[in-house]
């Protein structure tokens, strides 16, 4: 037990006690409590075990930055894996788990790993598992690897989406961001200001540092009181800025409820924001360093700013015989707090020779004893520190002389201060390397943003309030600090002293990588692991960085640094989802009969994005049965299908004719208007992209059909060939696919059906040919009707605007009755069109697929004018002999049962797998043949009709044959019945 | 519109409201002749002028929607042809492709944020603004028709489900 809380101050309401679990254990904290300071209060010191060697772990930060207490919050659906506890707000019934330790933190198995440090250094795995082969282990390192579990549930949360535009977006609540939005706010400008923790002012919140000559938190509550009274500015708690990119938008996490009792909750958890800001000012503070030396992880060791922050926002002691260890002034200021508070501080140990004498007094006065250029060289203790031995440190970091061992049970130490550049550096700003601070600073003039405070480097209250309206300030340099990247006995880095807490990367790692030629830092960082994951290398990467510069006797500034990438800290999926989940994942049409259909008990599925009926179960039917059932009816009577989907384009304009042979394979401009003629359409590779059935309306309008769920795609592409290539073409396009419903009435009683319709169209075999359209009105409604057939039957496609598609439908029902009319689905009419050996683009083909392959290369060949995929359609390879073609298939060893769609075909006689000559395309079951029917794209199939062949699909084999893809009414006379 | 009574009071669907789209191929002076057709000034791009209750909205170089009541836009296509008579052009009535919501006041405003990128800011989009863009996953037209503000949302009328379920969601979330 070490860390204690005050009896007063600290921004927590002592008045709402709140009881919480932590790795099955009864707590109690306070309103405003996080889930790391309640532990903290509570004198937990061991909160995790290290990522690799499960190495005792203790809580180092305030913020973010904290690589080490990492939880598992709540359990079950709504568990949430690899929070940092500094960010988790403390509410009733708060339930967290450690990460990475099994059984317990105290017992963890694999902290053996521990004992076999030396053998499993950096990239261990890379060098050891490769015999026999790594697949034999890699299933165990996935398991052993990792940090939190991911939910296995549903996330039951829902999650919002929104966007914002707004004049400026300052991100960072301390005091240089409170005084930019002031400023900008004065000025009448619309102003976001957002911080990611619940509370404002930074690091000076609950303070008594002097802002303009007041106490830090009398200044933030009159600048948030000033607020108020604003109406242009948003102030925005719990969001955090997560990303910053192209085009200066900035993305936000705003934790709605995530600090709430479960059972209080309601709405989205979280809401996502995009933010679009006429400016964005940065200031988003810095990071703390860690020191490096041997055994700095152990529970106990904590950055000085960290205990600065928890004994001010929560008032909590981290401990009670405290050494400060430091390469800079700040440290002090928390020696000084907290022995004001009532800690003991054993001793100051400051690397530098001279540090400030106005600190050394002051210290001196509070009975603290300063070590002046000395260092921490080895942290003593086990699953919590209980000494640190301390000794002459030269710049370099080297130990020397004879060293002192002083107890203590809280380290403080701080290496400097890294300001928190990942936004900037996301948004494309550079970076420099300042070695004054011995870290990396904006390049102010790289980026269209500002970055102010300790972001920009700037430590000094005085300047960073100038520098949020504006003003052209002039960093005044602190006491230049020494880089001290890492203390060690010897020249060699100390294998047992951590730089990356998180992934557990050792000052000895990055040596080895090193000595191993990884000497880029973005190979340093994948050999090593150093600032990879959640964390980022927050606190690491710079110390990472420095040390290799040492290693490498190259300048930090050559060496560089790596990527930041967003986001800044992990965010649920489930907020990066927001409305895509459910019905919302994409968007899907409905058809203008839908309720129609759910009334018929249809089974819905969808098809190019419409949802559709697949068939119309009758009460003890299977869909199969259905299907059977709808495919016969249109064979023998009539059944009416809602073709609505079919894509509908008008194109318009003198060269619409020519416009369209350029489009097409077949010749569109011969068409006489009245008439309709099949095309196919291919893209410019030549495949097989598209087909239709287009209908010339008058001399220079025609209506083009698509494939369903394909006439957007086809609009785009007639448009993106008038605007770019044939300018010149006076042709209009516009896909009115959903201005139009269609009813297609089909089979051999389907005229009489249309015949006691009331209509000025006339139906008759001679006044209405097969591939002809007309217009005119049935019962009233206006109607495009074209007699073209998917199906090899008679057939009527009524096109009438949309809305009018319940009453033309009722009326054909009705007129149907007598005949024994049946609606059908999609899968009745696939079945149709298989027996009829129709192709179905997509289905049938693929990217690969030629127009020659399918049946068209005479039609190509007659074709002397140009067209689109022409020239690539007879590329030498769409020449070859060998090409796989349409054809059908029939089963020939008395099985029923359907081939597998995407079974490969084999040559007969074949017994084992090999590679295929082709596969099945399509395959039913045809209730009008009464027998399985499927067409396949076979490897010169057309030259071999009647070859057996064997069809393998998962182990199992077919025996079958190669028939004309057409096996029903291959003469047509069904179409004029 | 058979999921009409699950919106919220802030979104209406508009049934009456007649849609008509106007491409017109490469005649420099036809936007003038559209205008003086129809007795409006002609509106800039991203931008709509309303005279005798028919909106001109500019959505695309020589591409307008007229938005009308049907026998106000029925009228305003035959003035249309007539003016541009001689020109290739393409007027077809597309009103029964789309569905036409108004989103009114904060909430639907909040809706837009939500579901679209656009700058609701009034400088950005004052009255008179006709933009496309994306609602959720598919395109839209949203129009700023007063300073309540009400936008005239125009969508393929096929997503109507898809826009009810994002506009019943952004009830849910508040």
């Amino acid at each position: 037990m070490s860390g204690y809380r005050l009896e007063r101050s600290g921004d927590i309401d002592r008045s709402r006690p709140i009881n919480f679990r932590w790795e099955g254990r009864s707590y109690t904290g306070f309103a405003g409590d996080t889930l790391a300071s309640a532990l903290l209060a509570s004198g937990v010191r061991m909160i995790g075990r290290s990522f690799k060697y499960h190495r005792p772990r203790g809580l180092i930060a305030a913020g973010l930055d904290e690589p080490n207490f990492i939880v598992q919050l709540e359990r079950g659906a709504g568990t949430t894996p690899n929070l940092k506890a500094p960010y988790v707000e403390l509410y009733d019934g708060l339930d967290a788990a450690p990460v990475n330790a099994w059984p317990s933190l105290r017992f963890d198995l694999l902290a053996a790993n521990s004992i076999f440090k030396r053998f499993i250094p950096a990239a261990f795995y890379y060098k050891t598992f490769m015999w026999p082969t790594w697949r034999l282990f890699e299933p165990l390192i996935r398991k052993a690897a990792g940090l939190g579990a991911s939910p296995k549930l549903p996330d039951p949360d829902c999650y919002e989406q929104t966007s914002a535009h707004i004049d400026v977006l300052i991100v960072g609540g301390g005091i240089a961001g409170l005084a930019a939005a002031q400023h900008a706010a004065m000025s009448g400008k619309s102003v976001m200001l957002v911080t990611g923790g619940r509370h404002w002012g930074g690091r000076l919140a609950g303070t008594s540092d002097s802002v303009e000559g007041k106490p830090a938190a009398v200044w933030i509550k009159d600048m948030l009181r000033t607020f108020t009274a604003m109406p242009n500015v948003t102030l925005m708690t719990r969001t955090l800025a997560t990303g910053h990119f192209d085009h200066g938008m900035v993305s936000l996490c705003e934790r709605l409820t995530d600090h709430m009792p479960i059972h209080e909750r309601s709405g989205p958890r979280q809401r996502f924001w995009r933010v679009r800001a006429d400016a964005l000012i940065l200031a988003t503070g810095a990071i703390e360093r860690p020191l490096v030396f041997r055994g700095n992880d152990r529970p106990g060791i904590m950055l000085a700013g960290a205990a600065r922050a928890y004994l001010h926002r929560h008032a909590v002691v981290a401990g009670r015989e405290i050494v400060v260890a430091t390469t800079n002034d700040s440290a002090w200021y928390a020696a000084f707090d907290l022995a004001e508070a009532g800690a003991t501080i054993v001793a100051i140990i400051d690397t530098r020779p001279s540090p400030s004498p106005a600190l050394v007094e002051r210290a001196e006065a509070l009975g603290i004893m300063v070590h002046a250029s000395m260092a921490p060289t080895e942290a003593i203790g086990r699953q919590t520190v209980r000494a640190v031995r301390i000794g002459c440190v030269s710049s370099a970091g080297r130990i020397h002389g004879a060293t002192q061992t002083l107890p203590c049970d809280l380290l403080l130490m701080s290496g400097g201060w890294n300001p928190a550049v990942h936004l900037h550096s996301q948004g494309a700003g550079r970076l420099k390397f300042d070695p004054g601070l011995s870290s990396f600073i904006p390049e102010a003039e790289s980026s269209g943003h500002r970055i102010i405070g300790g972001a920009a480097g700037d430590f000094a209250r005085y300047s960073t309030l100038a520098a949020a309206p504006e003003q052209a300030v002039t960093r005044r340099p602190g006491p230049p600090q020494a880089a001290l990247w890492s203390i060690s006995e010897s020249d060699v880095p100390d294998a047992e002293a951590w730089v990356d807490f998180q992934n557990d990367v050792t000052a000895g790692d990055i040596a080895l990588a090193a000595r191993e030629n990884f000497r880029s830092v973005e190979h340093l960082k994948r050999y090593t692991t150093l600032g990879m994951a959640s964390d980022q290398g927050k606190t690491s990467n710079v110390n990472g960085i420095g040390i290799l510069s040492t290693l490498l006797a190259k300048s930090i500034e050559a060496i560089g640094t790596t990527k930041f990438r967003p986001p800044y800290d992990p965010i649920p999926f489930g907020l990066l989802a927001g409305h895509r989940i459910g019905d919302g994942l994409r968007p899907r049409r409905q058809l203008a009969l839908h309720d129609w259909h759910v009334g018929r008990n249809a089974s819905f599925e969808e098809y190019g994005g419409w949802m559709r009926p697949a068939a119309y179960l009758r009460p003890g039917e299977s869909e199969a049965d259905a299907v059977r059932r709808e495919v016969l009816a249109v064979r023998t009577e009539v059944g009416i299908f809602e073709a609505s989907p079919l894509g509908k384009i008008e194109v318009k304009g003198p060269d619409a004719a020519a416009f369209l042979d350029l489009m097409y394979v077949n010749r569109i401009s011969t068409l006489k208007p009245g008439r309709c003629r099949y095309a196919i359409m291919l893209s410019e590779n030549g495949t097989v992209f598209d087909d239709g059935v287009v209908t010339r309306l008058t001399d220079d309008h025609f209506l083009v059909g698509t494939t369903s769920g394909h006439a957007a795609i086809i609009t785009e592409a007639f448009r993106e060939w008038l605007q770019c290539e044939w300018t010149t073409m006076r042709v209009l396009v516009e896909d009115v696919t959903t201005c139009w419903a269609v009813a297609n009435v089909v089979g051999p009683q389907t005229r009489s059906v249309l015949d006691t319709l009331a209509s000025d169209i006339d139906f008759s075999a001679d006044a209405f040919a097969h591939m002809t359209a007309q217009r005119g009105y049935i019962g009233g409604i206006p109607a495009r009707v074209a007699r073209v057939s998917f199906t090899g039957e008679l057939s009527y496609e009524i096109a009438v605007p949309w809305r009018c598609a319940g009453a033309l439908w009722e009326t054909l029902i009705a007129a149907g009755s007598s005949h024994g009319i049946v609606p059908f689905g999609v899968e009745a009419l696939m079945t149709l069109r298989i027996e009829k050996g129709f192709l179905h683009i997509g289905a049938d083909t693929d990217g690969t697929t030629l127009p020659q392959d399918i049946g068209l290369g005479a039609i190509m060949a007659k074709k002397t004018q140009d067209f689109v995929g022409r020239r690539s359609a007879h590329r030498p390879d769409g020449l070859r002999g060998d090409r796989r073609s349409f054809v059908g298939l029939e089963a020939t060893d008395g099985n029923a049962a359907p081939l597998a769609i995407g079974a490969h075909i084999l040559p007969a006689g074949t017994t084992q797998p090999q590679p295929g000559e082709g596969w099945v395309t399509s395959s039913t079951w045809s209730p009008t043949l009464g027998a399985p029917l499927a067409l396949a794209m076979i490897e010169r199939g057309e030259k071999r009709i009647g070859e057996n062949v064997r069809v393998w699909d998962l182990g199992a084999w077919r025996e079958a044959r190669i028939t004309r893809a057409c096996r029903y009414d291959p003469q047509g006379t069904r179409l004029d019945v | 519109m058979s999921d009409a009574s699950l919106m919220p009071a802030w979104c209406r669907h508009d049934p009456d409201l007649a849609v008509a789209k106007v491409q017109v191929y490469d005649a420099p002076d036809a936007a003038d002749r559209l205008a003086a057709a129809l007795r409006v000034r002609m509106p800039t791009a991203n931008r709509y002028a309303e005279a005798g209750g028919i909106m001109l909205a500019a959505i695309a170089p020589d591409e307008w929607l007229l938005i009308g009541t049907a026998d106000g836009l029925a009228a305003a296509l035959e003035r249309t042809d007539a003016a541009l008579r001689g020109e290739t052009i393409l007027t077809l009535d597309v009103t029964h492709g789309l569905v036409a919501l108004r989103l009114e006041g904060a909430a639907g405003t909040a809706c837009l944020a939500a579901f679209t990128a656009l700058d609701l800011r009034p400088a950005s989009t004052p009255v008179g603004a006709a933009l496309r863009t994306r609602f959720g996953d598919i395109g839209v037209l949203v129009a700023c028709t007063d300073d309540a503000p009400t936008y005239l949302l125009l969508a393929d009328q096929s997503y109507t489900p898809y826009l009810l379920h994002l506009i019943g969601q952004s009830v849910c979330l508040g």
